[in-house]
């Protein structure tokens, strides 16, 4: 708290001393977002459920300072109570961030808490995701050294957030202590950039330390893991490359396996102006890298494992989204853009953009190290207090977890209307990605059309329409099947959905919305969630008021996830900034 | 340039070689000497022939578990290994809840309104979890079966603050069944504490879920059966209660003919009516 106070009397003694020098600046942020929630006994919300929490509530403001090479800036939350589906140690409130910076381009101090990625982040990346409430920012030190062009080098240490937990608390995380150099050859060969040859190479290690206090396992106190990367370009065609291996470092999440971590992914790619290809593979193998071997879910992630699959947007693919497996997955995706030249006879007037791609996820190949009589272990990471299984380094698993074709179609008709359609091609192993023991796989199919008109130039439409077929439907399951299984089948079955939105640019937009799981297997969960929403937007602020239900679902951002549980009420969103 | 690339190359094999600790392969497992996995379930760990007052710090170990549950075995054993290495110190409740308990397909039915209640109020989504002393850590009561060792040695390291006695008398005719628990506090507790008084049945054969398949003979160990005075227990006091403040709470019930009463035993632990932790536990054979 001390450290807090100073912080916050810097800021406040800098902002008073510097209030008349013209080159300062302070810009910040601020964001609300309140939910009412009633019991709506349709869709499975009694009173129980909610507890008695009828309100809840997420918010932060964030302000910086600048002064020439100085920033500062706090960063404050408030949950009171969290919002449904957001893990329920974010409730209280305070400075949650603070920092001080100084950089003259040649050297960087930062003292406070530090957002940072070493490469791609498969050994070191902290951020902050509020979708998600999702915070592992490293509270410590930073250096950045650029001793010549194109040289950048990082040395960092701290203790990362934990929710609210008192960083002084030794028992919930360890120290992680880091390095990283980066190369940017053609800022260093001026030669480089007279061709069409582009490269840039990097390394990173970074190690943590946490006392073992496990009675029954030996766990290693200090746990390095090694990064480089290379990125290579000529022309119209990209080639990125990053490997990582980490040391033992058995934990709760990996079943107290001792065997190592590894991590590479490579990515070949090609664009020019109306056509780009990206073809991409990935393989992990044991690589969740936590400062708390004690830790679960999301908690003290160091590293983040980037996903390789497509993003939907619309909300009926977004109910299947793909969670990345830190514990090993075999991924790959391939990615094919091109537009159709306009005033041609199939590219029309406007010409027509095509997206094609297709990913697909794999587990690891796995020989499990079994006990004598034992036929499989029952953690997918193997048995603890052994090195777990060994993998052979390109073989693919044979269970598939999750793979996703989509096609889709973006074309301008008329001057008044436009199209996109999609349609997209599931597998979802819903065991693996949502943890549900015994779950049946999701085999879906799923189209939608998106269609816009522009009515005058500040007044537009927007319709959307969007089905999901699925493998498990009210026809072809028995009551018997379905008995016992009802976090299974909550939102199985096939799904219709629907949107108007009415905007009146630049302040008002006005939706109405339903989606209707009429094909689930369980009579009691064909429900309708219907929803509609009014908005403001002035200049940086806007206001979103919203009434209906909430389907249960996923919310994903970068492969990481978190549930958000069927609701029924209002919700009410405030952001600004300035 | 050169001088740069020495500089890194050199701090990478110094803080490679100071901040790596690869463990050798016969050390993975402490005070073991090799990595032969937990021994199988043996016979049950006789409780405690209580009379006088436990006051040393007492550990309650739930185990939430499902019949169809093929990982809640491997977390069955954690738990029964747990409870060798302390003996009577470590109380193991088996609750049966959660979506893989559903007796369908010819499995036993060992789901109880109260084991559901309780799964639903700790917010679990799955099996197998557990939860030590039902202590919340901000909310979250979950602990998975891997951190169980971990938290009952720390919990055991706390300081004891309720002792607990127990009578127990059975009439095996009438199956009629006295209980008498008396809590003393041992030091000024504040708050308002619940005893909850519960059957557990140990070593029921019946159909269980592996791994490898259907086990139709397995033995579930440490079964929650119901509570004898309610979900949460019955409250113990209004006031706050001083050290050596007792408080003696009497039942009587008839036992359901389902049960072995040969198997069965008595579970009584106080806890904090508010935030559920359990302050201390004991467990008592009926027979």
């Amino acid at each position: 708290m001390r450290r807090i106070l100073l912080s916050l009397a810097f800021v406040f003694c800098a902002t008073t001393l510097f209030a008349q020098i013209e080159n300062s600046q302070v810009n910040g942020s601020f964001q609300i977002d309140g939910q009412y929630y009633k019991v709506d006994e349709a869709i499975g919300i009694t009173s129980e459920t909610i507890k008695g929490q009828k309100v809840g509530l997420n918010g932060f403001g964030k302000i910086n300072y600048s002064l020439g090479n100085f920033t500062a800036g706090i960063r404050y939350e408030a949950f009171q109570t969290p919002l449904s589906g957001f893990d329920t140690r974010l409730q209280g409130f305070g400075i949650a961030n603070y920092y001080a910076s100084y950089d003259n381009g040649t050297v960087a101090v930062t003292l406070g808490d530090i957002y940072d990625q070493f490469g791609n982040g498969f050994i070191f990346r902290t951020y902050e995701e509020w979708a998600l409430g999702f915070d592992n920012a490293l509270r410590g030190m930073r250096v950045i050294y650029r001793p010549a062009a194109g040289v950048t080098l990082k040395a960092l240490f701290g203790k990362q957030r934990l929710y609210w937990v008192e960083y002084g608390d030794a028992a919930k995380r360890g120290v992680v202590r880091g390095i990283d150099g980066e190369w940017d050859l053609n800022q260093s060969f001026e030669t480089l950039n007279n061709t069409k040859f582009r490269a840039t190479v990097g390394g990173s290690f970074v190690s943590k330390y946490q006392k073992n206090t496990n009675t029954t396992y030996t766990i290693p106190e200090n746990v390095g893991a090694f990064d480089g990367r290379v990125n290579l370009g000529y022309g119209r065609f990209a080639f990125t490359t990053e490997y990582a291996y980490k040391i033992n470092d058995p934990s709760a999440f990996n079943n107290y396996t001792f065997n190592a971590g590894q991590a590479i992914l490579a990515s070949l790619s090609y664009s020019q102006k109306g056509f780009g290809v990206i073809a991409q593979v990935k393989r992990v193998d044991n690589m969740s890298f936590k400062s708390d071997y004690k830790g679960v879910k999301n908690d003290l992630d160091i590293n983040f494992i980037p996903p390789i699959n497509y993003t939907h947007t619309h909300s009926l693919p977004a109910i299947y989204s793909y969670a990345t497996q830190p514990l090993g997955e075999m991924a790959m995706q391939l990615q094919v853009n091109y537009t159709i030249p306009k005033n041609t006879i199939i590219g029309g007037k406007y010409g027509t953009k095509i997206t094609a791609d297709f990913s697909m996820v794999n587990d690891i190949k796995r020989n499990y190290i079994l006990a004598e009589g034992q036929e499989a272990p029952t953690h997918i990471a193997g048995n603890s207090g052994t090195l777990g299984y060994t993998s052979p380094f390109f073989a693919v698993g044979d269970r598939k977890f999750f793979h996703d074709f989509n096609i889709e179609l973006e074309r301008r008709l008329n001057k008044k209307w436009k199209l996109i359609a999609q349609y997209i091609n599931l597998y979802y192993d819903m065991d693996i990605i949502e943890n549900h023991p015994g779950a049946p796989v999701v085999k879906a199919n799923i189209a939608f059309v998106d269609l816009s008109y522009r009515i005058t130039s500040k007044q537009s439409v927007r319709f959307e329409l969007q089905h999901l077929w699925d493998n498990i439907n009210k026809g072809n399951t028995t009551e018997e099947s379905t008995f016992g299984h009802e976090d299974v089948y909550k939102k199985r079955g096939n799904w219709a959905a629907a949107l108007v939105e009415y905007t009146i640019a630049p302040k008002w937009f006005v939706s109405v919305a339903d989606k209707y799981n009429y094909g689930n297997p369980i009579a009691g969960n064909r429900d309708h969630y219907y929803t509609a929403s009014v908005g403001y937007i002035k200049e940086s602020t806007r206001i979103v008021l919203t009434g209906g239900r909430q389907s249960e679902g996923m919310v994903c951002v970068g492969g990481v996830c978190r549930v958000v549980p069927a609701s029924s009420g209002f919700s009410l969103s405030i952001t600004t900034s300035f | 340039m050169k001088k740069i690339l020495s500089i890194l190359a050199v701090s990478f094999l110094m803080m490679g070689m100071v901040a790596c600790d690869v463990i050798d392969e016969q050390d993975y497992i402490k005070n073991n000497g090799g990595t032969t996995p937990p021994e199988q379930p043996g016979e049950p760990v006789e409780p405690g022939e209580t009379g006088d007052f436990t006051t040393s710090k007492c550990v309650l170990l739930e185990d939430y578990t499902g019949v169809r549950c093929n990982n809640c075995p491997a977390a069955g054993e954690i738990a029964l290994n747990i409870q060798k290495q302390y003996g009577h110190s470590v109380v193991v409740l088996g609750v049966h809840s959660g979506f893989l308990s559903a007796p369908i397909g010819g499995y036993p039915n060992f789901k109880t309104t109260e084991g559901d209640a309780w799964y639903s109020f700790f917010g679990f989504d799955s099996n197998p979890i557990g939860t030590i002393n039902r202590k919340s850590d901000g909310g979250v009561y979950a602990f998975p079966s891997t951190d169980w060792a971990d938290a009952v040695a720390s919990a055991l390291q706390e300081e004891s603050a309720v002792g607990m006695a127990s009578n127990v008398e059975y009439d095996e005719a009438t199956r009629n069944l006295k209980v008498d628990v008396t809590s003393k506090a041992l030091v000024e507790l504040p708050d308002t504490y619940s005893l909850t008084v519960c059957v557990m049945e140990d070593s029921i054969v019946g159909k269980q879920l592996l791994p490898t398949g259907d086990d139709e003979n397995f033995v579930h160990r440490h079964v929650f059966r119901k509570t004898l005075n309610g979900t949460w227990g019955e409250e113990l006091n209004t006031t706050a209660l001083a050290p050596e403040d007792q408080i003696k709470k009497s039942y009587s019930v008839t036992l359901d003919e389902a049960y072995n009463a040969e198997q069965c035993y008595i579970i009584a632990y106080v806890a904090n009516t508010d935030t559920k932790e359990v302050l201390q536990v004991i467990e008592k054979k009926i027979k």
